[in-house]
């Protein structure tokens, strides 16, 4: 297997302008519907202490 | 490169997956081409372009078939210029209603253009079999003249 260690690309095509992708990807409340428990911050980073909480994460 | 693996995650059964796979009707409907067979092991298979001038694009041979959880094929140039890849499709039901696809394509060392080519298109085919199964509509991707990331 040739699957790169330190790196994930995944490249998907979604019906939506890119403006609402990037607010999906960084507005807490948006987050909330999708990426259940994973809440970043509202600069869009990730929260000071560097977990990720969401349980889909693993 | 001589492995691609997507994985997505659809709203559907396996049956559906299954059906838009290998049915030429749907699939022409978000892969733009229609995938030709019986589906039984060791029949041939054809992807047929979807302007129905009948040209097959790729074919090969059904290795393993176990609808609709499992289908395993070879991919083959039409003019036979390079050794066949091979692509498994694996349909799961992760929970009822909710499918988790993964198709893996590999056996692609020798034929580095064909690598890059179905790197490219099967996050296209396979963005666009979610769109179709979840809403019922997908567009011509590949008409689209787009910006790709990275």
């Amino acid at each position: 297997m040739n699957m790169p260690t330190s790196s994930f690309v995944y490249v998907i095509y979604i019906g939506a302008p890119q403006q609402k992708v990037w607010d999906a990807l960084t507005t807490p409340e948006f987050q909330k519907q999708y990426w259940f428990g994973g809440h970043q911050d509202s600069t869009g980073r990730r929260a000071p202490n560097g977990r990720c909480s969401c349980p889909s994460m693993g | 490169m001589s492995r691609f693996v997507y994985v997505t995650y659809i709203y559907t059964t396996p049956q559906k997956v299954w059906d838009a796979i290998t049915t030429p009707e749907f699939a022409r409907q978000y892969w733009m081409h229609y995938n030709v067979s019986d589906w039984k092991k060791g029949s041939r298979w054809e992807h047929q372009n979807g302007d129905d001038s009948g040209k097959v694009m790729i074919d090969g041979t059904v290795l393993e078939s176990d609808p609709p959880r499992r289908l395993v094929t070879t991919w083959t140039r039409p003019d036979k210029s390079k050794e066949p890849s091979r692509v498994t499709y694996d349909i799961a039901e992760y929970n009822p209603g909710l499918v988790c696809l993964t198709v893996t394509h590999d056996e692609l060392a020798h034929d580095p253009a064909m690598a890059a080519s179905v790197s490219g298109g099967w996050p296209k085919v396979l963005s666009n079999l979610k769109s179709f199964l979840e809403t019922g509509k997908a567009e011509n991707i590949w008409l689209i003249k787009g910006k790709e990331g990275q």
